[in-house]
């Protein structure tokens, strides 16, 4: 019964001391979040665009899901592309929120004399019921303004001036979705098309759902992709690559101690099967 | 149960119609004017669930209450979290209401006097006053303890507006003063950031324990297939760990490939049988097949 403790009690230490130390590495090479990078840095900046961000996620994929929205979000404030935040997942209405704060708060601290503006540079809509309903009506307004609705402070969407101009989901240039939830991802390439074509959809996932991304990005139906923390962290560090001044966050950290808990998860099973191999000879 | 049944069916076949006929004629019928609306109208539909969800467990738990059974005290906590939850939320949505409708008004205050840069009128004053007096309940004074007090003194439009450009340039401190000395928002806060959210990750992390014990104990190399899930795992996982990736790109193309080709193979042969067996779970809930999902 000791051999579990002392697993536990040394991967926890292994997460914990990077996290601690607050000590980070250069993150691996990611093809998938590099192309996602060369999209949105494409769009050309400024009037004319919108970036819709769905945050579906709760505490749990938190971890994972809310440096990319960060990381994305970050960007198409540089880029200067209103952005609109909401959610169609009851539990992640908080997060729509504290995700834009802390975005907001990081690139204050890097430039104070840099204002973002509420309901010029991005807008916060909170929880939207529906799910499939909500999307497909999504893809078929004909004044998306409108549809979308009141902000988390009950102004109307339609009210604020750089959004007035929003009609349809064609105008919309970026649709980031972030979340670990299952069969997600499926509604949104099923309900958000344009005339036959899928949306321009990025996709943050978590590590288990990986697998599933790859479908659609291999199609191109999927515009990029952030896989769990090491997209994110990858992101991160190309954003910094490109804003020079740009403080790290928080990904790059957490993507260092993932790695290392991931090695010692390979060292368990290589001790394991040596273990068993060992006995198997002795016996 | 037959109305349910009929109204399941009907509604089913709305959609089914919806996507199968061609445009012109569901515009003949009127239905794509229409569709915005009864999308909206199922919506609402939906959200009652939120409603009949909360009577059903409220009805349960709080019958184990009165009648004492072995696990009142979850029962309890249970229905003291919901009610605190929705109480401190919907106190902590209308404080966040005030404060930026009053912000609201302030702007188109200022934009107004911006146009009319003179001498104001008794009924404007008023208004003025009116708006400083909120302020002060709002305890803007706080950020910018003179803006409230200069408003009060104002002879002309001009200075009314540069009065507001002051306030509304606090706003974001206001905000987050108001938050601090609000009881509705540090509970609500509190009940989100102190309890929901770390018992959430919490109760996600512990996985990564069980997969380190699974690790050790359970992932033997009995097989050709063990090995060949092994060394794919060990090439997916050096494609993205920093400390090896890092030093070879290599790794993380060799990633890639595996996630883009044999992966994708599998996995569209998984969807495609899962979506067929979506579509037979789908014909079933439609036609009230499953008693299950009517209620029985």
């Amino acid at each position: 019964m000791k051999a579990p403790r002392i697993i536990y009690i040394v991967l926890f230490l292994t997460l914990l001391v990077p996290l601690i130390t607050a000590r980070s590495i250069k993150p691996a090479y990611n093809v998938a979040a590099n192309r996602t990078f060369d999209f949105i840095e494409a769009l050309p900046e400024g009037s004319n665009q919108f970036g819709l961000l769905f945050l579906d996620y709760g505490p749990g994929t938190q971890a994972e899901n809310q440096p990319q929205a960060s990381v994305i979000f970050e960007h198409l404030l540089r880029k200067k592309i209103p952005t609109i935040l909401l959610t169609t997942y009851a539990l992640g209405e908080k997060f729509t929120k504290e995700t834009a704060d802390k975005v907001l708060t990081r690139l204050q601290l890097e430039d104070p004399s840099r204002q973002f503006v509420y309901g010029k540079d991005y807008v916060i809509l909170g929880y939207r019921p529906g799910a499939n309903l909500f999307l497909q009506g999504i893809s078929q307004a004909q004044d998306l303004a409108a549809f979308l609705g009141k902000d988390i402070r009950a102004i109307p969407l339609k009210s604020y001036e750089p959004f007035q101009g929003l009609q349809t989901l064609s105008q919309v240039t970026v649709i980031g979705e972030f979340t670990g939830l299952v069969g997600f991802l499926n509604s949104y390439m099923q309900f958000l098309t344009i005339q036959g074509t899928t949306a321009p959809l990025i996709h943050g996932c978590t590590s288990i759902t990986i697998p599933e991304t790859y479908i659609y990005a291999d199609t191109g139906q999927l515009r990029g992709t952030l896989e769990g923390v090491s997209g994110a962290a990858y992101y991160s560090y190309l954003l910094q690559e490109r804003f020079t001044k740009r403080t790290a966050d928080d990904s790059l950290v957490i993507n260092t101690s993932l790695g290392m808990g991931q090695l010692y998860i390979l060292l368990l099973i290589a001790l394991g099967n040596i273990i068993e191999f060992a006995r198997r000879r002795t016996s | 149960m037959r109305l349910a049944a009929v109204v399941t069916f009907l509604s089913g076949l709305y959609f089914v119609l919806y996507f199968l006929l061609p445009e012109s004629v569901l515009s003949s019928w009127g239905v794509m004017a229409l569709h915005p609306a009864i999308t909206q109208g199922y919506i609402v539909v939906g959200v009652m669930a939120f409603g009949v969800g909360i009577i059903n467990l409220s009805a349960v738990h709080l019958r184990q209450i009165f009648l004492g059974k072995k696990d009142a005290l979850f029962s309890f906590v249970l229905i003291t979290s919901l009610l605190s939850t929705i109480i401190f939320g919907l106190l902590d949505w209308h404080r966040e209401l005030v404060l930026a409708r009053f912000f609201q008004k302030a702007k188109a205050y200022q934009t107004f006097f911006e146009a009319h840069p003179d001498a104001m009128s008794d009924r404007e004053t008023a208004s003025v006053h009116a708006l400083a007096t909120e302020g002060t309940q709002l305890r803007v004074q706080a950020f910018d303890p003179s803006v409230i007090t200069q408003l009060t003194q104002v002879t002309q439009g001009r200075e009314v507006a540069l009065h507001l450009a002051a306030l509304v340039a606090v706003k974001e401190d206001a905000e987050k003063e108001s938050l601090q000395t609000s009881i509705a928002a540090a509970v609500s806060s509190f009940l989100h950031e102190g309890i929901f959210v770390p018992l959430g990750s919490s109760m996600f992390a512990l996985l990564s324990f069980y997969i380190a014990s699974a690790a050790f104990r359970a992932f033997r190399l009995r097989s050709f297939e063990a090995a060949l899930l092994m060394v794919t795992a060990v090439l997916v996982v050096f494609g993205q760990v920093s400390f090896i990736a890092s030093h070879w790109d290599g790794f993380a193309l060799i990633r890639n490939w595996l996630l883009t080709v044999p992966n994708t193979a599998a996995f569209r042969g998984i969807s495609l049988g899962a979506s067929v067996a979506s579509i037979v779970l789908a014909i079933r809930v439609w036609l009230s097949m499953d008693n299950n999902q009517a209620g029985s």
